[in-house]
């Protein structure tokens, strides 16, 4: 007969194996919330034309802006990237969402008339504005945020289409710039990154 | 022969949904705010012949010109750009989807509609053409939390959430990206104690035969302890079970180890190499005590997993597999009394024949809720070289399951099985001398209730690496006879997607 062991000794590398398991599980999961920061442009105030007239940033102040360079002709990453934007708003209680202001500035000032753009804007919030200005004005603009932009000459009936960094801005009531939010980030950080903002006080 | 057939109808099933040369899965054009000129449309298309398809043209009388279009994104700057051809690669897919491939649609005509169907003629190298009607949808706006769909595999959506993948104890049943690879390891762990009849408890000693107890031999009264209070003469008279040994406590561990690659977006194959370790607390008549065990590769497994259906929330999958001979059914190990000799059926790693593994599964989600049932089969195809045709499995299964975050979710879940008797008979397995030596006392069926959690990493290096939990215990069993109870089931997993 073979010599009696310990009872249940026999679950030892099922023990071991959860015991590593768990172990690489915390340590996998942590570096999982300390995303990547995108090292902050200047920011800064800027003076653009909407439906209604002229708006700068210094005229919301008081609302955390939201802020997404795109051109209504993109046919997918701008509209992903403010419906993500768009779903974060909309999971906002409504005095939350009354501080906060989802603003899209065209890179595409030659197609883009303050009507079209903020026809386009409002398609993702009641209350969001949509500006463009002259070309000059939207190069000082999104050099101040580190957007890059460049037109590009297509074999389409299109004429051209503008490439562009997608990225969303998160600046506070007091007009400064806080997170960068890279393309691709889920409503859920979005959300989370506009209440940390509403509590942003500086 | 049976099993055969059904085998063969579950095989077929699925393929049969594949019929057309091209086919155009999920086919929406992006609504637009009135007043926009342009717009996308999307798809995903399929080609089911040798040769590769192209699709060279696009157009709709909705637009003055369709064109195809790509995008490309590098470090954060997104570029479109017109392309001459795409192509779909024999037996595969090409993904049209908000991150890469699009039909644009430029000059619209007349603003769109939710719901309306847009007409786009794609029209292929060959010459050929094919009209789809693509639904007008509003911009991919994904409920909060929620930019997942189980239906589909838009580059744009996420399938890192911890509820994507069934609770721990739950094998196949959803999709990933076509070209994906999987690994994957499983370990369940099995607890068996004490001895039950039906769904009665019984005792070691109402199972084994003890002389003493046989009123037909007359036991020599002195210096002899009179019958033991503890055994009352009722129960004595009604041993119907005269046993030299049983088993009184047993456990079971299986180390699963698979490598999944999804072949297209609606098939998965699979590979499975389990591992399996029993050990088992033996009893003797003569009050002796050992511990047996056995351990090796199970029976290797070779399955095919086919989403037939899928809606935004709902999927309906149709599997079937083949478990391979491999694992061993000779496995020997001291034995009070006996010395070296078989282990008990249930203990031996392999059936000795193939198996046939069809499944059916459902799952649905709803925002933070998901939910599912899968229905599998383990059928032998016969008798094996030892002369026995081990029994039928069949498990159904239900859960449910809540996201707190995107990396961690609970489950709760409700697991049936039964378990058939063996048929033919071991020669080295004497049915008289063990419970667990009887062929016809093998079957069973068992009601468990399981708690589960979910983790993933949704970021960093180890970016979709899952690990998953779960406990069980069982709330019903009924047995065939004295076989030993189980008290409780543990499972783990952990998966790493590329």
């Amino acid at each position: 007969m073979k010599p009696s062991t310990p009872w249940l000794a026999g679950f030892r590398q099922l023990r071991i194996a959860l015991f590593a398991a768990a172990i690489a599980g915390s340590l996998t999961l942590l570096p999982a919330n300390l995303q990547s920061e995108i090292p902050l442009p200047p920011g800064g105030d800027f003076t653009l034309q909407s439906e209604q007239g002229r708006v700068s940033l210094s005229d919301l102040k008081g609302q955390v802006v939201v802020l997404y360079f795109g051109y209504t002709s993109c046919p997918s990453v701008c509209p992903v990237s403010l419906s993500m934007i768009s779903s974060a708003f909309r999971g906002l209680t409504p005095e939350e969402q009354a501080s906060v202001r989802i603003v899209f500035v065209s890179v595409d000032p030659e197609r883009d008339s303050p009507k079209i753009v903020g026809n386009y804007a409002r398609a993702f919030g009641k209350t969001a504005i949509g500006l463009t200005g002259s070309p000059e004005q939207i190069r000082e603009t999104a050099k101040r945020y580190g957007v890059y932009y460049r037109k590009a000459n297509l074999d389409s009936a299109m004429g051209y289409s503008v490439d562009h960094s997608s990225v969303t801005y998160v600046i506070n009531a007091r007009g400064r710039l806080l997170r960068l939010l890279k393309h691709g980030t889920k409503p859920s950080e979005i959300q989370e990154a506009m209440r940390d903002a509403i509590r942003s006080k500086e | 022969m049976k099993h055969y057939i059904f085998f063969t109808i579950c095989a077929i099933l699925p393929l049969s949904l594949f019929a057309q040369n091209a086919s155009f899965q999920n086919p929406y054009v992006q609504l637009v705010p009135e007043g926009m000129k342009n717009s996308a449309g999307f798809v995903v298309v399929k080609n089911t012949l040798d040769t590769p398809l192209k699709i060279v043209r696009a157009s709709s009388p909705r637009a003055a010109s369709v064109e195809l279009h790509t995008h490309t994104m590098e470090n954060g700057v997104m570029r479109m750009r017109p392309v001459q051809v795409i192509e779909v690669p024999a037996k595969g897919e090409t993904s049209f989807d908000p991150n890469g491939y699009h039909f644009m649609l430029i000059g619209l005509n007349g603003k769109l509609v939710e719901g309306e169907k847009i007409p786009i003629t794609v029209e292929f190298e060959s010459g050929e053409s094919q009209t789809i009607d693509f639904t007008v949808k509003p911009m991919a706006t994904p409920a909060m939390d929620h930019s997942q769909h189980s239906g589909h595999n838009h580059a744009g959506h996420n399938h890192n959430v911890a509820d994507m993948v069934a609770p721990a104890g739950v094998m196949g049943a959803h999709m990933h990206h076509p070209g994906a690879w999987m690994i994957d390891y499983r370990a369940m762990a099995m607890q068996m104690n004490g001895l039950q009849n039906g769904t009665r408890g019984v005792l070691p000693f109402e199972v084994l035969y003890g002389i003493y107890q046989d009123p037909r031999v007359q036991m020599p009264m002195t210096g002899l302890a009179p019958p033991s209070p503890l055994l009352p003469a009722a129960r004595i008279e009604q041993n119907q079970f005269r046993y030299m040994s049983t088993g009184t406590e047993m456990s079971m561990e299986m180390h699963m180890i698979s490598a999944m690659y999804q072949a297209g977006s609606d098939t998965m194959l699979m590979v499975m190499v389990p591992y399996q370790i029993s050990r088992m607390k033996m009893l003797a008549n003569n009050f002796q005590t050992a511990n047996m065990q056995a351990r090796g590769v199970g029976d290797v497994s070779l399955s095919a997993t086919f989403r037939v259906w899928t809606s935004d929330a709902h999927s309906v999958f149709l599997g079937a597999g083949i478990a391979l001979p491999t694992g061993s059914i000779d496995e020997k190990d001291w034995m009070p009394q006996m010395g070296k000799s078989q282990v008990a059926y249930a203990m031996q790693p392999g059936a000795g024949t193939a198996s046939f593994l069809p499944q059916v599964a459902y799952t649905g989600r709803e925002d933070r809720l998901s939910w599912g049932t899968q229905f599998d089969g383990t059928m032998r195809a016969g008798k094996n070289d030892n002369n026995y045709r081990a029994g039928n499995r069949y498990n159904g299964t239900a859960w449910a399951s809540w996201r707190f975050a995107d990396w961690i979710s609970v489950s709760a879940r409700v697991l049936q099985q039964k378990w058939e008797n063996y048929s033919g008979q071991d020669p080295s397995l004497d049915p008289m001398m063990d419970p667990g030596n009887d062929p016809r006392l093998q079957g069973g069926r068992r009601t468990d209730v399981l708690a589960g959690v979910n983790l993933v990493a949704t970021g960093g290096a180890f970016s979709g690496l899952r690990l998953l939990l779960e406990f069980g215990r069982p709330v019903r069993q009924h047995l065939n006879g004295p076989q030993m109870s189980t008290k409780w089931t543990g499972n783990f997993a952990t998966q790493f997607s590329f």
